[in-house]
């Protein structure tokens, strides 16, 4: 298997906009100056990278967990909805908005929101209909078989979305919606603008579902609903619409992942039923479980964790391993900490 | 006269609440005793820290002269506590052969290597099992439906299996919890013939969990009362009948009754 | 254990039925099919050996492993390894050195010895295969003991990634007589491949061995199904407590469960690795295990026959497809080619057969069952 990240190191050739900044950049790089070899630099380079991967854990993380949390199931699916957000990016701004996708061309600045907005509607559909035609015909169904439904969901997505009718059965790059441009240099590490929107994104997204959750209506019936659904329901919570709401929210929230991501590794958009798409949907369901699965701020605090793990243990240890740390480390919670880092315990009633 | 089970002091709090509170009973062999209380007494966490399912903070539970706190629940199975649920936790999709030849099989002797291989150990094994499961079905009267799924059952049925499958494990003492709940009237009565054959039949000493005041004033011989944790009265049925804190632990929840 | 006569005149009447449906396939049925039936016919094999153990554990103790290719990997190496460098290590080269049942006819050489050395070597590779995947399998069943439901999924899945990353991360094979010669035997097991995979595995799978297997798996697990043991791995599927109560031991079953279910999976990953001859870890990824997956819930989840039958189909199905697909393209311009729909077809009857059917074409019964219940029917 092939590289996870590709084009980890190597940024593409950049957008001709903001030539201004990126020259303040060049000029601010030429104070800082400092080798690549130079520990320091290796250090914030791989903080920075596993920070900016983390929140992408981070936010298909949240989907994982607010849909564990209110229905106690995996949605073996989601990480395809993430994968489903990133070609519709694609998709909408090659075919739609006409973007040409070869190397070194540029798009308008309106065109990176609009594709992020369409890509998030569209999954957050995507995320309603899963739901209402697949898993609520389940819903008092035993947890196993809501599970294989899950994976069935999954491989159905994959391989419809590899279908030519949809997106095909060969990688694309997806085109710079965000110029490639240096903010400036920490410590020698070049800060490019993509890094920096990602990260504020992700921020932006977290501290808006956590308003969400915690400040609205909305969000105290989907608490409801997680703490006890038949309860919810007779205090006069509608239940079947917060489940679909959760599913949206999920979806989109996975959409925004999947145009982050194919925004900070260009080429990574593999075709849909690649290994390294699955790869990625289950480290960040490892992090929801490591935050401790059905908790919001589990799931921010563990996909930071990940994405630092595999960053540093790709660093300093052996690249070959990156899965291995991951999955390592989500035994080790698993067996000695089963509730995750933020979960709580629950008593079964006998 | 011997003590068979003896329950020291038990106690366990979930959380802040105290769901049980020194409780302390003691059942010769052969007793047929009855453990009573409102809704949310801590009946059925009594029975759950007797068969190991929760682990008792303080006290003990002795078996003749062997500990059984800090066992697991199938350990304590295997030293002859047998029990029954309060909802129903049979095999649901299994046959209700297959319930009580479940029970049955804590008692072979054959190992897995001896399965595959079908020794003749287990072929003789099997035997015995299939014959202790068709005199269960017999005595409980559920022969004729021992291919049916569990789940397939009409209630009184489901919980005369339940009965079964716990005497298929040979045990010394049997805890029945709730074995009346959701029978009609004429299967109450016939409840009662019931369990007082099966101690003698089987040689068991019985601990029950009953809400039907009819069914456990007439067998049991001796009963506690639990409320909130706590034992409020120890006696025959007579004694705990004309117990004042035992009246005003019901009066003061008369919803309880209407369920 | 004593071996009594009744024990022997048990396991006596299998085998030679099991020997002689084996032979038949191998000796009449083989020469008369083509090469491409031929390749059917094993993978089927393989196949019905790996839903019927997966379903030891996500049937029978309601477990849910979705890892299976991990151990089906660990045994596939092993095996491999073992025949191939003991080939050269007995032999100096690692060509078959078996007698008429390993020799797929067309080959040559048919006339020979039944059975010769490299045959023996064959076979205790498969075993050692299946018991290097079983120690996996005891590895991967302790977390069994804490996790249930999607959180040991994960932890199997995760499992068999892990397998897979160290196979790939494997010293390169060695090919030279004289190298592997010089080196130790414990230096030899750390020379799987790498990412390139392990190939020259001299190609030992044919019907005979792989029908014999096959037999051997579903008489063993038929038999635990009919017993104690069966009943008492049912009733932690059933329900965990109540099985505790009347004195299953659940977690030492559960672990059980997974060192049977990964034996014979590691059995059918040498199987596998000296029936196509290379075994690779890039190709036995969660995949792989999606696939046994698809065949154990659409067979009946606990049903010996039907994941059997479902192995067979679904074997069988993508090869029908394929000329299917291919004859139509024939006629249809290539923008317009169909696309490989066996994925698609197979996640749609899984998520339809979870809504209508959840347990499965059988459930937890066999195929025999129904006949007896019908005939029931007809008496009554």
């Amino acid at each position: 298997m092939g590289s996870v990240f590709p084009g980890l190191r190597c940024a593409p050739p950049g957008a001709a906009i903001w030539r201004p900044l990126r020259g303040l950049g060049r000029g601010l790089g030429a104070l800082a100056v400092c080798p690549s070899y130079v520990p320091v630099t290796k250090l914030v380079q791989t903080l920075l990278d596993g920070l900016a991967v983390g929140g992408l854990y981070a936010l298909i993380a949240l989907g994982y967990t607010m849909v564990y949390g209110i229905l106690k199931f995996i949605n073996f699916a989601h990480s395809d909805i993430f994968v489903l957000g990133a070609w519709i990016s694609w998709v909408f701004a090659v075919r739609v908005l006409g973007v040409p996708d070869s190397a070194g061309a540029t798009a308008p600045g309106w065109t990176g929101p609009l594709v992020f907005l369409v890509a998030m509607t569209a999954c957050g559909t995507a995320g309603f209909l899963i739901e209402r035609f697949a898993y609520k015909p389940l819903r008092n169904a035993p947890r196993l078989n809501v599970l294989i439904t899950a994976i069935g969901v999954s491989l159905l997505l994959q391989n419809t979305g590899q279908l030519r009718v949809f997106f095909g059965p060969y990688p694309k790059s997806m085109p710079l919606l965000v110029p490639d441009v240096t903010l400036g240099y920490l410590a020698g590490v070049r800060v490019p603008l993509v890094d920096v929107i990602v990260l504020g994104t992700v921020v932006v997204l977290m501290l808006g579902l956590e308003g969400l959750i915690f400040r609205t209506k909305l969000g105290r019936g989907m608490r409801a609903v997680s703490f006890n659904t038949s309860l919810a329901a007779l205090m006069g919570v509608n239940v079947s619409a917060v489940i679909s709401f959760t599913f949206v929210l999920g979806s989109a929230l996975a959409a925004a992942a999947g145009f982050l991501f194919v925004m900070k590794y260009p080429a990574g958009l593999k075709q849909p039923a690649d290994t390294s798409w699955m790869m990625l949907g289950l480290k960040a369901f490892v992090a929801a479980v490591v935050g401790g699965i059905g908790n919001v701020r589990g799931a921010m605090l563990g996909g930071m964790l990940i994405g630092l793990l595999e960053f540093f243990g790709v660093a300093y240890f052996e690249p070959l391993y990156r899965d291995v740390y991951v999955f390592s480390l989500l035994i080790l919670v698993l067996l000695f900490r089963p509730t995750g880092l933020l979960g709580r315990a629950t008593v079964e009633k006998v | 006269m011997d003590a068979l089970l003896e329950i020291r002091d038990l106690s366990i709090a979930f959380g802040g609440l105290k769901a049980v509170q020194d409780f302390s009973l003691t059942l010769a062999r052969g007793d047929l005793q009855g453990l009573i209380g409102p809704n949310g007494a801590g009946k059925t966490t009594v029975f759950n820290l007797v068969t190991g399912v929760y682990r008792p903070q303080v006290g003990t539970v002795r078996l003749g002269s062997r500990v059984l706190n800090g066992l697991r629940p199938h350990q304590i199975a295997a030293a002859g506590v047998a029990r029954t649920f309060q909802a129903s936790r049979l095999f649901a999709d299994l046959t209700v052969r297959d319930n009580v030849r479940i029970g049955c099989q804590l008692r072979a002797t054959h190992g897995l290597w001896a399965t595959v291989w079908r020794t003749t150990r287990h072929v003789a094994d099997e035997a015995r099992i299939r014959d202790r499961c068709e005199q269960l079905l017999a005595t409980f009267g559920l022969t004729k439906r021992r291919g049916e799924l569990a789940r397939n059952l009409p209630y009184g049925d489901q919980r005369r299996l339940e009965m079964a499958r716990a005497l298929a494990t040979d045990p010394q003492v049997l805890l029945l919890d709730e074995p009346a709940a959701g029978m009609n009237p004429p299967e109450k009565l016939a409840l009662r013939e019931l369990i007082r054959s099966v101690r003698r039949q089987f040689d068991v000493t019985i601990l029950l969990i009953e809400h039907d005041m009819g069914v456990v004033m007439d067998i049991c011989e001796r009963i506690t009362v639990l409320d909130y944790g706590v034992t409020i009265a120890v006696g025959t049925p007579q004694e705990v009948q004309r117990d004042a804190r035992v009246i005003a632990a019901y009066l003061g929840t008369p919803e309880t009754e209407a369920r | 254990m004593r071996l009594g006569v009744g024990t022997l005149l048990r396991n006596l009447a299998p085998l030679v039925v099991g020997v002689a449906l084996a032979s038949i396939l191998h000796f009449w049925i083989q020469p008369a099919s083509g090469a491409f039936a031929t390749k059917v016919l094993v993978d089927i094999g393989i196949n019905v050996i790996l839903a019927v153990s997966l379903t030891l554990v996500n049937g029978f103790t309601g477990q849910f492993s979705i890892g299976h290719a991990g151990f089906m990997c660990v045994g596939g190496y092993v095996a491999a390894a073992v025949t191939y460098y003991g080939s050269h290590r007995l032999y100096g080269d690692a060509f078959l050195h078996g007698g008429v049942l390993s020799w797929t006819a067309g080959q040559g050489g048919v006339a020979g010895p039944l059975l010769a050395g490299g045959d023996l070597l064959f076979v205790v590779a498969c075993l050692l295969g299946g018991l290097a995947a079983a120690v996996a399998g005891y590895v991967v069943g302790l977390p069994s003991l804490r996790l249930r439901g999607d959180y040991l999924a994960i932890v199997t899945l995760g499992f068999g990634e892990i397998v897979r990353v160290l196979f790939q991360s494997t010293q390169p094979q060695l090919f030279l007589a004289g190298e592997i010669q010089s080196q130790s035997t414990w230096r030899l097991g750390t020379m799987l491949g790498g990412a390139l995979g392990f190939t020259s595995v001299p190609f030992y799978s044919t019907l005979f061995w792989v029908y014999a297997f096959v037999a051997l798996t579903l008489l063993a697990t038929y038999r635990i199904k009919q017993s104690g043991y069966g009943r008492a791995f049912l009733s932690i599927r059933e329900d965990e407590v109540a099985a505790e109560a009347m004195g299953v031991h659940t977690t030492r079953l559960k672990v059980r469960a997974f060192v049977l279910s990964s034996f014979f999976a590691g059995l059918a990953g040498a199987l596998f690795a000296h029936s196509i001859g290379s075994i690779n870890a890039g190709e036995l990824g969660f995949q792989k295990s999606f696939d046994v997956i698809i065949m154990v819930v659409l067979g009946g989840m606990g049903s010996i026959s039907g994941s059997t039958l479902a192995a067979i189909i679904l074997t069988i199905l993508p090869e029908v497809l394929r000329t299917a697909t291919e004859h139509v393209n024939r006629y249809l311009p290539e923008s317009y080619a169909l696309p490989d729909l066996r994925m698609i077809i197979y996640s749609l009857a899984l998520i339809v057969m979870m809504i209508v059917r959840p347990q499965g074409l059988f459930g937890l019964h066999e195929i025999w069952d129904f006949r007896k219940k019908a005939r029931r029917h007809e008496g009554t």
